[in-house]
């Protein structure tokens, strides 16, 4: 699976509901929720801007659990929607599964 | 109000009966800095409810969750919060949306180890979280003949006030205050105000046999939180005895008028006094907000005189009208409430709720009731000379 692929699998597993206050959100900062596939570590400072921080480390732990459920070191899923660099190094590790 | 949270106190009740408020003030009481954790409301609307009740929003960490499906996450990410904020009070509003396993609620007592105060609805009551909790109250809301009445009640408690203990509370801009039932036990032993006499007289006759049974008190004075119950006829006469007796007592200290209707002020002003009534007609008094600006128009007073709780009664019921001096004495709880009733019988579920109760008629004055023993139970009344003359 690619990191990519696993990512979107994550998304679509946190519910129509919520799902749609974060793209609500999104689209309120003026971003489009396609912009995340491309770039998942905005997923968290969206949501960090408009939602609080407790609510991004919300869903960073949310996804740490799903990877972690596809054999994903959660160090390196804790990083991976932190930063560009977070994210690189977990689609590296994803790859070499 | 803290007598009621201790230790992880797990607040219930359905939606709109004020769990949040009574927990968010109880908070506020309870240490300087608290952490609000909420899984429904967000945080713009719970900042502006702390504002609502006169509480400084600065004082509190506000994390209000999105609603995952995965709780254990959820339970997990408020853990690591608290250990970030080290509060001195939690608040977690909604534990409905928390695991309801044995395994969480345990987690979560031996977890926060500050004071908490955990909301939830109406089924959590039979919960893990209820075995574990240190404290129970469940609230309430009852709506009962147009008036609105917030009750909390003690199911469980290892220090405060015993279990079945109920209490009325009320929501305000002042905060959340608890309405205790009065009772002859608060009456005070030093009188609040007397009467200066002017306008109603007792005959030296009244005066020996008062003096007999209690040397040195001549003068019906009020003492503080207690309460009297005049009810008076229809005919003007009795109508003007009362507005005597309120000069009277205007003559010595400052006092508190409330009617829900205009009346006495123009009948004191017959009797040589002014009157300042703050209105609040009785259909209004169904909510607590009315009552609440009207005290909050009279001030601190000795005494408070409250005329036209005949409609009060007709309109909502005893428990109303005990309700309405049960909120008064929780706002000035040394002060002395007389409560005139125009036209209605000193019926027996009324006279539990004074301590001296008076009944008029155009001739004649009957002491119905009179904690502190009354020696003399009719006597006659005339008017002569623009004043009230009370003899045997």
């Amino acid at each position: 699976m690619e990191a990519d692929e696993l990512f979107r699998a994550f998304y679509y597993s946190l519910g129509l509901p919520l799902r749609s206050v974060i793209e609500y959100k999104i689209r309120r900062r003026g971003g489009s929720p396609s912009e995340v596939f491309e770039k998942p570590w905005l997923l968290l400072h969206y949501v960090g801007l408009e939602l609080g921080q407790h609510n991004a480390e919300l869903v960073g732990m949310l996804f740490v659990d799903f990877a972690r459920r596809h054999r994903v070191d959660p160090k390196v899923a804790a990083e991976a929607l932190r930063n560009p660099e977070g994210w690189r190094k977990f689609a590296e590790y994803v790859r070499d599964l | 109000m803290r007598e009621f949270f201790q230790g992880f106190t797990l607040v219930y009740g359905p939606p709109g009966s004020g769990k949040t408020s009574l927990a968010l003030y109880a908070a506020a009481q309870m240490g300087d800095r608290i952490m609000y954790v909420g899984f429904y409301e967000t945080g713009d609307k719970l900042r502006d409810k702390i504002r609502g009740l006169g509480l400084d929003p600065s004082r509190f960490v506000v994390l209000d969750y999105l609603s995952v499906s995965d709780v254990d996450v959820l339970l997990s990410s408020v853990v690591d919060e608290y250990l970030k904020a080290a509060p001195d009070v939690v608040v977690l509003d909604g534990i409905n949306a928390l695991p309801q396993s044995r395994e969480a609620a345990s987690a979560i007592y031996r977890v926060f180890q500050t004071p908490t105060i955990a909301i939830g609805e109406e089924q959590i009551g039979g919960s893990h979280f209820a075995y574990v909790a240190d404290s129970l109250l469940e609230v309430s809301q009852i709506l009962h003949r147009g008036a609105r009445y917030r009750r909390v009640r003690v199911v469980k408690t290892r220090l405060g006030p015993s279990p079945g203990a109920e209490f009325y509370f009320t929501i305000s801009r002042r905060g959340v205050h608890i309405i205790k039932r009065w009772s002859q036990s608060r009456l005070g032993e030093r009188a609040v105000a007397a009467p200066s006499g002017r306008r109603v007289v007792f005959a030296d006759e009244v005066r020996n046999s008062l003096m007999r049974i209690a040397p040195g008190y001549t003068r019906p004075g009020v003492l503080a939180g207690s309460r009297v119950g005049a009810f008076i006829c229809e005919h003007p006469a009795c109508l003007r005895i009362s507005a005597a007796y309120l000069c009277d007592y205007l003559d010595n200290v400052k006092v508190g008028v409330v009617s829900t209707y205009r009346s006495i002020g123009a009948v004191a002003a017959q009797m040589g006094c002014g009157v300042e009534e703050v209105v609040v007609p009785a259909s209004a008094l169904g909510e607590d907000l009315p009552l609440e600006e009207a005290l909050g128009r009279v001030g601190d007073v000795p005494v408070v005189f409250l005329y036209g709780l005949e409609e009060v009664l007709h309109m909502y019921g005893v428990e109303r009208v005990a309700y309405v001096l049960d909120f008064v004495h929780s706002v000035l709880p040394e002060s002395a409430v007389v409560a005139t009733f125009r036209g209605v019988e000193p019926v027996p579920e009324l006279l539990s709720i004074f301590n001296t109760v008076w009944r008029y008629f155009p001739d004649r004055a009957v002491v119905v009731k009179s904690a502190l023993g009354w020696p003399v139970h009719e006597l006659k009344i005339r008017e002569e000379e623009g004043r009230v003359v009370f003899t045997l």
